[in-house]
This record gives C-alpha cells, structure tokens and sequence, in this order.
C-alpha cells in the first residue's frame, strides 16, 4: 500500500481527524470568528475558524467578486518579477481583516507559539477561507525559529487567482496546505461560477437560519448545471493552454466568455466516497479533477446533484473511515504517464480513475497538466547548464572592469568609447548574456519556468552580480548612440526588463521596498543630470535637479559603502567626477560633498 | 533529451466555444427573412442590433431561404476583386472570392460602408454572423471592416458561421486576422463542402477553378456525438471532402440551433472511458478520438497523423523565447561589424574601401556575418511581405530602425563585393537586392520629414552617423567609372557626354548629401574611394575643363570639407 497519508503530509491521522471533527464544530462557536482546541497528548493548537452562509460574505459584487490582494498585509502574494499582485476573493478579505482587527487570533497564536506547540489552522467552507488567509497571514510575519503554521481545510472554496498560488509555491509554502475535498461537493467549484441566483439557493440550503434550510433545490438540477458549466468553460480553457494550443481564436475568445480568475493551490485530496483518496498537488491538474470528478452521467444526474449538497457536510466520518484504509493513490508521481483507456497500466491506479469516473479526455487533461510542469523543470534544468557561461562572460567583463582602473577612466567611460579591443570585446560579451538573460525572462513571462525559480539563492545572487556589471554598460550604449535624444531617458524608456526583473528578484529576497537597489543604474541618473543645464536661475527645475543631485550624493556613498558600486565611478577621468567638479557650492551638501572628495583622492 | 509530449487541443477548445455563450447568441439571433422568392433568386440583409446586452454589438446577416440552394448550385466560380484588395501583400498577387458571395456584398456596398464607419467607432464586443451564404457576406464584411480599425481600437468583433459555403482562395489565407473567424460546419451540411471537388459529382464548367478553394481562421466542426475545432486549412479541406461525399445527395437543411443545444449538453456530461490499447502517444490518441467524434474514420479516409504532429510539433518550437535569443545574435554580428568599421576608419581609409581591398582572411570573416545579418533580414521582410498591408506595416515599424541600420552597414559591402572584380556596372539597377529596395521604401513611407532641429542636431552627432543612402558607394563607383570614360581614348562623343552629365549629376547629389548632413565624415578618409575619385575628376577638370566649377567642386577645393563632422 507504499507510504500512508500522514507520512506523506507530515500530519498524523489523529491530527486530521481531529482538526476535522473541530472545524465541523466551529459552526457552533457561538459567535466566535474561531475556536482554539489543545488536543492532550498532541503537540499542537488547532485554530478552527467558524462558517458563514451570508452571501455577502461570499461575494461582494458580480460576477467574480474579486480584488486585488493587499500587499502591505500580504507582501509576498504576487509575482516577483512580473510584478502582477495577486487577486483574491474581496469578502475573504474584508472579512479576514476584520477578524484580525479583534488582536485575539494573534494573541492567542503568540501564545502558543511560546508554548512550542505546533500551530494548525483549520475551517470547513466558509472557515476554510479564512483559515487560509490565517495561514498565510502568520507566513508573512513568520520568525525563521519556529516551524511554520499548517493548514487543513475541508470542502474550501477557491480562494485566489493563479497568480495568489504561484506565490505560495514560488515561498515554497504550497505544502503547507491540505485541502480535503468530497467528490462531488459543490462548494470547492462554486467560485468558478459568476455570483448568481443558483448561489444563492445553495447558500440557503446549508444556512441553518434560512427558510429553505435543508429543502430540496427546486429545479433539482439547474444549480448544478450552472456551476459545472461555469467549472466546464475554465476547466477547458486552461486545458487549452496546458496542450500548448496555437490556435489564435483561443486568444480572440477571452474577449467574450467570462472565466473566473480563481484556482486551486496546496495539496488536494480527493474523497471518491468509496473510502480512497487521491492525492494531487500539480495545480493544474487540480483544477481538472475539480471539473472531471464531479462530471454527470445521464443516469445518476438527480442523484449527483444531491450528493454535491450532501458531501459538503460529511467531512469528518468520511475522513475517519478513509484514514482507516489508508487506500491511496498519489497522482502527482505518474502524472504524465497516466493510464488512457480504462483497462490498462497500474490496477490500483485505473481503480482510482474508475471510481473517480474519469474519461479518456479527462485524462489525456491530466497528462497535459503533468506534462508542462515537467516542461518547466526542463526548461529549469537548461538554463542552469547555462550559468556556467554566463559566469564565464561575466568574469570576463570582471577583468574589463579591473583593467578599465588602470586607464585612469573606469571601465563605465572606457565602454563609452569604445576606442580599444578591450572594449569591443566587452560589447559581445553583454550581448551574449543579454541574450541568454532575455531567453529567461521571457519564459518567465509566458510562465514556462517552475513556481519556485525565482526563489532559488543562486538565481539571485547570479542576477545581482550580472547587473551591478553589466547594466552600467547598457547605459553607456544607450547614451553612446544617443537614444536619449530620439526615444527617451534609460529609466524610463530604455532600461532593459532584464535588470528590471533582477533587481525585484533582489529586493523581494531581502523585504526591501521597490526602487531600494537601483544602484546598477547609477550611471544613468549621472547621465540624466548632466544633460540638465545649469545655467538657468532658480527655476522650479533646478529645485529637483538640486534634490536630485543631493539625493544621489548620499546614495553614492552608500552603495560605495555597501560595495555594490564600484570604486570606479570615483577614478578621476569618470564622467561622474569630471560632471562633479563643475557642480556648483549650493549644489553640494556635507559631509557627502567632501566625502565624495576623499573617496576621488583617496 | 527526448522530445516533450505533444497534445492536441482540438476538443478542448471546441468545448470551451459550445460551452461558452457565444455561439447560442449569434445563432438566436439569425432570423429568417421572408422575401418573394419570384422577386430575387437570393437575398441578404444586415441588421443590426446595438445593444442587446451591455457592451455587446450584433450585425446578423440574415438571408432568405432560398439562398442555401439556388445560387450555390452554379454559383462555385471564384473571381478575382479588387474590392479586397487590400487584403494582398501587394500590387502583384491578388485574391479571388466566391461570386454568388461577391455579388451579394457588392449589391450591398454602400449600405455596408455606412455600417462600417459606425461599427469601427464602437466599444466592446462585435459578433458578426449569418446563416450559409449569409455567413460568407458576414466574412467579407469583417475583412472589410478589420481593414479599417486600428490596433488601438475597443471594438473586439468576432465573425461566427454557420454552414457556409467556402469564400476564396489562398489569397484570404495568410492573414493573421484568422482569430476573428470561427466557421460552424456540421457534418450532416453539404453546403460547406458543395465547392469541392468530390468523387460523386461529375466536374462541371468551373471545376479547375473551384479546386483552389482555401478554408480560414477555425473550424468548429460538429457531429451529434461530439465537436472538434481546427484550423490548418489543409486538414479542414480533408474533412469537407470527406463529410460532403457522405451526406446524402439531398439539400437539407441542418438545424444549427438544436446541434448545439445536444453538444452544450455533452460538454458537461461524463465523456466515455475508452476500454482497449492505446498508442500512448497522447497526440495521436487525442486527435483519433477527436476525429472519430466528427466522424472521420482516420484510417478508413486515409488521414496522416505523424503529419500532423510533425506539424504541430513545429508550430510550438518557434517561442517568444528562441525570437529573443536570434534577435540578440544578430546585435552580437552588428557589433562585430561596428567594430570592423572602428579599425577600418583607424587605418584611414574607411570601412567601404577597407572591404573593398581587404586581404583574405579577414574578408571571409566578414561575409560570413553578412551571411548571418542577410538571412535574418531576408526572412524578416518575407515575414512582412506576407501580411496584408496593413498589418505588415504594424508588423514592421517595431524593428525598421534596426532594419535601417543593418541596410546603411551591410549594403555598401556587398556593392564593395559588386564593383571589386572591376567587371561590375550599374549595381542599383542589375545587383541590388530585393529586400534592400524594400526596406529603403519602408523607410521613406515612415519617416518624417526632418525639421531645422533635426537637422542641427544630426550636425552635433554626425560623425557617429552613418551614411544614410545605403547605395552611395554604388554612386560613387560610377562616377569612377565615368571618370575612366571621359579620359579612354577609346570612348565615342556620345559616351563622353554621357559620362560628363552623370557627373554633373553626381555632384549635386553629393553636395545635397553633405548639406543634409547625410553622409558619414569617413568618405573625405585620404584613401577612401571618394577621394580617389575626387582626384581623378579633379585632374580632369584642371586638365580638360579649367572654366569648369560647381558647389561641391568648390567645396571641395576648399578644404570644407575637413570642418565636416
């Protein structure tokens, strides 16, 4: 039977039972946002937070309901390089907030956290969301000496875009999250659906305080349909892209079916009601399962449709029997070379996808998902056969830089003049890593690295070393060609995305602000000051220049300080130090101005 | 490494289009108009509906009953229009339309222009449809209308089909307008297919013609067990033959409406679960099953599937990313070459002559760069070439600055190649290269007409310039050349004549050049083939023509010239 859940998730069974059997409890907090149980024997607090079947709370405004994260709450939940910010579901938020607002979840966190207990969120529906942002919520502020915070949940609905997981996983977070869902339980699709009145009626089915509390749906099957054809188009439309489809009317069609911007993230197990789970992390192929495992047959439609409002409250018996077997398949080992038809390949494998009722398409979707993502680790895997080269073009522009000192000229105005061998060399090795850089980039774009590139140490370190060198030399062709004069300032017009990306891979690493490690483009604002005239009295123009000016003064000590600027920029030929000289008294400030004189003659 | 698997998404994305709204709207919408069928063979109509929803356009072509089967019987012939033009990378090629189509869209014309200029102003979705040969004027019309909207427009238009007859040839084929076209085929439909030449109907007057009938932009083609959606014209081509040689001899008319209410319920409901060995190949065991829920039998009607996924695999390896990585190894070959010129202009005799006596090795190295520069520049204005004008003009304004740039390095070598042998005469008009002509009127058409600031400016930075008529060197030689057959004791009257005028000529050219600042300063290098000639045609003039001056002779003997840049 290979490797129990527990082990697999490192979460006992006991844990999860219990977490289960809390958050079904939490319905019943009294008014609590959450309830915290200490199990005896167990090292760990489990946070269950309460549920809430008030529409409002599940969306603010049709037809998605969604928002734009908050980055001074959430910082990381967006793409780094990228630079898009995450979305998540508006009334989650707001409600999440409110919940914080109320200091006694951070209270009594901080108090278990002194105890060394394990911290464990927990929810059922509505207080899945919730225990999600929590999760998240302490992730962000987490201290390095404590083990992070866990996260259950079961039956959740969605509760951000792709962009929202792509973070979790790019903070290696994503393992942190275990979804359980039931096979045909309509809340984890129902936020693939645009807020209608089919929500409405299946809200009111599970409120205890509504009239139709419990009452059959009338008509019996329309909220179903709605939900799974919504579920239907996004399913299909990501499927579209997981196949590599270069059909050009995919495009065009964005334009006129609405999708719903949420999908799943963290680990997913699914209940087949038999008593197996399945196990998927692969995002993607989450998605599909939500869509194909809760597909309708002819026959057993009514049925189905009762089931998807029945198993959203079964949880912690289904569960309880489903650990006691221990029958599991784990999908995301043989993702891409799953069984097609019904008959072949590993039995306990077809058996699963029977009993899931998972069609050849289905499948083939499944395949697809698992094939991109082992796409993306090739895609990885080439680019760091590469970093050899780029290393060796970069020690090459290293010894350019070395030897730039010696010319009295920094190696910044000796590539601007391009007089000498040296520099016509340095000119192809910046074009062979702009090249190799650009290649990364724009698979970055088009998502075909995995989650976490953008998270690895080497990749940062790389990317740093490669832009405070080779940067600088871009703005001297860039004013060497005078494309200042026709297209516009480095900064704003030329600045290449390459540098763009890396330095917000660099502040993101160490929490700083963005703009905080612009010092590769230090040349480039020297440039931009010197093409200002000076003459002019007093304008309001020579009040920025004289705020620029200063501004830059201090940085330049600081970077030189922090060794992330060379001391070439103080050599006495430099663009910079001739351009200083000429400044006028009211232009300096001390102590940088006779700093900057020592740092010259020193 | 081995090759990443391939899918096809063909029933994804037909999935994704029945399951959508999109279909069902334009479909409600197409009403059937009653006309006299005595008073006109075949009628269509536009309406127009402005709002139905919010931010939502319907132009619905509605055509009269009728219109499925007179017209169409004979109405195969396809003729050329200058109507759709535009839709030709140029004068030379032309495009040729369906002429039952034709003719209704031309009757409808001015009518047409009117709802144009409306439609282009609008907002938000356009769906465009009709029914059979309504759908064909629905076609013609969205060209016509996607011609005249700008890239910046709002209005996202979408042109849907339902069972229409074939519109043109090759011709409406290479267009990247392909997005906006989706054609609803039902197998059970003869009339998509009626153009075809099939096996069961006997050629008739027009067959040769019909033959060259050329689907585009994607085919939603259904059955009752299911839809695939593909667009490579060649494999549509297959199945309306293969569909159209099933259906019975008898037009019937297929009802779109309740197809696709059957497929929209399908979309949704469990798929089966194939039983029975698969390839595992996931592309070739999709698109089987594709095929065979459209009801083509690959093996019965003979379909190549490694074909297609040779295809497909190539569609998929042209990345954003690899574009990016040619691109830079094109700058890393211009700089090469910018550096060649640096060390050229250092031995003083400029990069041109430089070339032009270059010892062996170094000039292989050079070529070969030119061999790289002109390849990816050849294939980058075929790539533009093929376009319909207007989109080939977006398509090039992003990179006709580069492209001017390689044009003004890489043109004076190969004229330097062209005239080194000392057999070479008249390179503009025996040598120059296609791409090079069309390039330089690219340019022309873009650029503006430079202000006194260009001009001041361009002064400051001349000697970073370089020289902007990529073929003053092929000038230049010719005036070498006439410099020769003025002092041949050979040459007739006639040629001496001649030869004086092309110089006359030459040097007002030059002398505009240098006043436009249009000229590299590296011509006036001592060893430069410009001033070989200057001092043949000086030893000329002082010898033959003492009386004789002009402005660039006087300039000239000045020694302006050295203030030059």
């Amino acid at each position: 039977m290979g490797e129990t859940v527990g082990n697999r998730i490192s979460l006992s069974e006991e844990m999860i039972n219990r977490a289960a059997s809390q958050a079904m409890r939490a319905h019943n907090s009294g008014g609590r946002p959450f309830i915290l149980d200490k199990p005896r024997g167990l090292s760990v607090a489990i946070f269950a937070f309460a549920g809430s079947w008030l529409p409002d709370d599940w969306f603010t405004h049709p037809p998605f309901g969604e928002t734009k994260m908050d980055t001074s709450t959430f910082p990381s939940l967006r793409s780094v390089g990228n630079d898009e910010v995450a979305v998540v579901n508006a009334s989650f938020l707001r409600r999440f907030k409110a919940i914080l607002d109320q200091l006694s979840l951070e209270k009594e966190v901080r108090k278990v956290v002194a105890d060394h207990k394990q911290v464990l969120f927990t929810g059922h529906s509505w207080g899945a969301a919730m225990a999600i942002l929590a999760t998240l919520y302490f992730l962000e502020k987490g201290g390095t000496n404590q083990n992070p915070p866990r996260c259950i949940t079961f039956g959740s609905p969605l509760v951000g875009d792709w962009i929202f997981g792509h973070a979790v996983r790019r903070e290696k977070w994503s393992d942190l999250f275990i979804h359980f869902v039931m096979r045909f339980d309509i809340i984890p699709r129902i936020m693939l659906c645009p807020a209608s009145i089919e929500h409405q009626q299946i809200l009111n089915y599970f409120n205890p305080r509504s009239e139709f509390h419990g009452k059959p749906i009338d008509p019996h099957l329309a909220f179903y349909l709605k939900v799974m054809r919504s579920a239907a188009s996004v399913a299909t439309h990501d499927a579209c892209n997981l196949m590599g489809c270069t059909n050009p009317l995919l495009e065009n069609l964005r334009n006129f079916v609405d999708l719903s911007p949420y999908r799943p993230f963290g680990t997913f197990i699914f209940c087949t009601g038999n008593g197996k789970l399945v196990v998927v992390k692969n995002p993607d192929a989450a998605l599909q399962m939500l869509f194909y495992t809760a597909q309708l047959s002819q026959e057993e439609a009514a049925e189905i449709a009762q089931r998807s409002l029945y198993e959203h409250l079964v949880y912690d018996n289904e569960l309880q029997e489903c650990l006691g077997m221990q029958n599991v398949v784990y999908l995301d080992d043989s993702l891409e070379e799953l069984p097609l038809s019904s008959d072949s390949g590993p039995a306990i494998v077809n058996t699963t996808l029977n009993d899931l009722g998972l069609s050849t398409e289905a499948r083939l979707c499944l395949r697809a998902a698992g094939g991109l993502e082992n796409r993306r680790l090739r895609n990885q895997a080439k680019i760091d056969d590469n970093k050899q080269k780029i290393k060796e073009e970069l020690s090459k522009l290293s010894g350019y830089q070395e030897k730039g000192e010696t010319r009295e000229l920094g190696y910044y105005d000796a590539f601007k003049s391009q007089e000498e061998k040296d520099d016509f060399d340095a000119n192809v090795s910046r074009l062979v890593l702009a090249g190799m850089w650009d290649e990364i980039i724009e698979m970055l774009r088009r998502s075909e690295l995995p989650d976490e590139f953008e998270n690895r140490e080497e990749l940062i370190e790389l990317g740093t070393l490669y832009r405070r060198l080779v940067e600088p030399l871009d703005i001297a062709n860039y004013y060497r060609n005078l494309k200042n004069e026709d297209t516009g300032t480095y900064m704003t017009r030329g600045r290449p995305k390459r540098y763009r990306y890396a330095q917000r891979w660099l502040e993101h690493a160490e929490k700083k602000p963005s703009g905080w490690r612009s010092e590769s483009c230090f040349w480039a604002e020297v440039e931009e000051l010197c093409s200002i005239k000076t003459g002019c009295n007093n304008g309001p123009l020579q009040d920025t220049k004289k705020q620029k000016i200063q501004q830059l003064q201090k940085r330049l000590i600081e970077w030189i300080h922090d060794g992330c600027l060379g001391k070439d920029v103080v050599l006495e030929g430099s663009t910079f130090v001739k351009w200083w000289k000429t400044l006028p008294s009211e232009y300096r400030s001390e102590p940088e101005s006779s700093m900057i004189a020592n740092l010259i003659h020193g | 490494m081995s090759q990443a698997p391939l899918f096809s998404s063909a029933g994804e994305l037909a999935n994704l289009v029945v399951n959508s709204n999109l279909i069902d709207v334009a479909w409600a919408n197409i009403p059937e108009i009653q006309i006299d069928p005595a008073a006109f063979p075949c009628s269509v109509e536009p309406m127009v509906d402005y709002s139905p929803t919010p931010n939502r356009t319907i132009v619905v072509f509605a055509s009269s009953p009728n219109c499925t089967q007179y017209p169409l019987r004979e109405g195969g012939d396809l003729v050329q229009s200058s109507l759709f033009q535009f839709l030709c990378p140029n004068e030379c090629s032309s495009v040729s339309i369906n002429k039952a189509a034709l003719y209704l869209f031309t009757s409808l014309e001015s009518q047409l222009h009117g709802l144009k200029t409306k439609l282009s102003e609008r907002e938000g979705q356009l769906i465009i449809t009709g029914h059979s040969l309504g759908g064909s004027v629905a076609a013609l019309f969205t060209l016509y209308l996607l011609d005249s909207m700008d890239k910046k427009s709002k209005c996202r238009p979408i042109c849907i089909t339902f069972g229409s007859p074939l519109i043109g040839d090759f011709g409406l084929q290479h267009s990247q307008w392909n997005s906006f076209f989706l054609h609803v085929v039902s197998n059970k439909d003869p009339v998509p297919g009626l153009f075809l030449p099939s096996r069961r109907s006997p050629p008739t007057s027009s067959h040769s013609q019909t033959s060259v009938y050329k689907p585009f932009g994607t085919y939603l083609l259904c059955s009752e067990h299911g839809c695939a959606c593909f667009d490579d014209p060649d494999l549509i081509l297959k199945i309306l033959t293969v569909a159209s040689s099933e259906v019975s001899g008898e037009l019937q008319v297929v009802d779109y409406g309740e197809l696709l209410r059957k497929l929209k319920n399908k979309a949704i409901w469990k798929g089966p679960q194939l039983a029975g060995e698969r390839s595992g190949n996931p592309f070739s065991d999709g698109i089987v099953m594709e095929l065979k829920t459209i009801g083509i039998d690959t093996a019965k009607h003979n379909i190549d599937i490694s074909e297609m996924e040779k295809e497909a695999r190539s569609l998929t390896k042209n990345t954003k990313a690899s574009e990016a990585k040619k691109l830079n190894n094109i700058k890393k070959a211009m700089a090469q070459l910018e550096w060649y010129k640096k060390k050229a202009e250092d031995e003083k005799k400029g990069y041109y002559d430089c070339f032009r006596n270059e010892e062996k090795t170094r000039h292989v190295k050079v070529q070969g760069l030119m061999a790289e520069l002109t390849t990816y520049w050849e294939d980058m204005v075929a790539e533009a070439e093929r376009k319909p004008q207007k989109e080939g003009k977006s398509f090039r304004t992003g990179w006709l600055f580069a492209g001017t740039t390689y044009r003004r390095m890489v043109e004076p070598l190969d004229i330097a190649d062209f005239y080194k042998g000392g057999d070479g005469r008249d390179y503009i008009n025996s040598k120059r290269s296609q791409h090079y002509k069309l390039l330089e009127q690219w340019y022309k058409e873009a650029a503006k007409p430079p202000t006194r600031e260009d001009l001041d400016s361009k002064k400051k930075k001349v000697s970073v310039l370089l020289t902007e008529d990529s073929c003053f060197w092929a000038h230049v030689e010719e005036a070498i050349l006439s410099c020769q057959s003025l002092t041949n004791a050979n040459s007739t009257t006639e040629q001496r004549e001649s030869s004086w005028g092309n110089l006359v000529m030459f040097g007002e050219y030059v002398m505009e050049q240098i006043e436009n600042c249009a000229v590299s300063p590296e011509i006036f290098l001592s060893g430069s083939s410009f001033m070989t000639w200057w001092g043949e045609y000086k030893a000329y003039i002082h010898n033959f023509r003492n009386f004789y001056s002009s402005r660039l002779v006087e300039y000239m003997k000045r020694g302006s010239y050295n203030q030059y840049g």
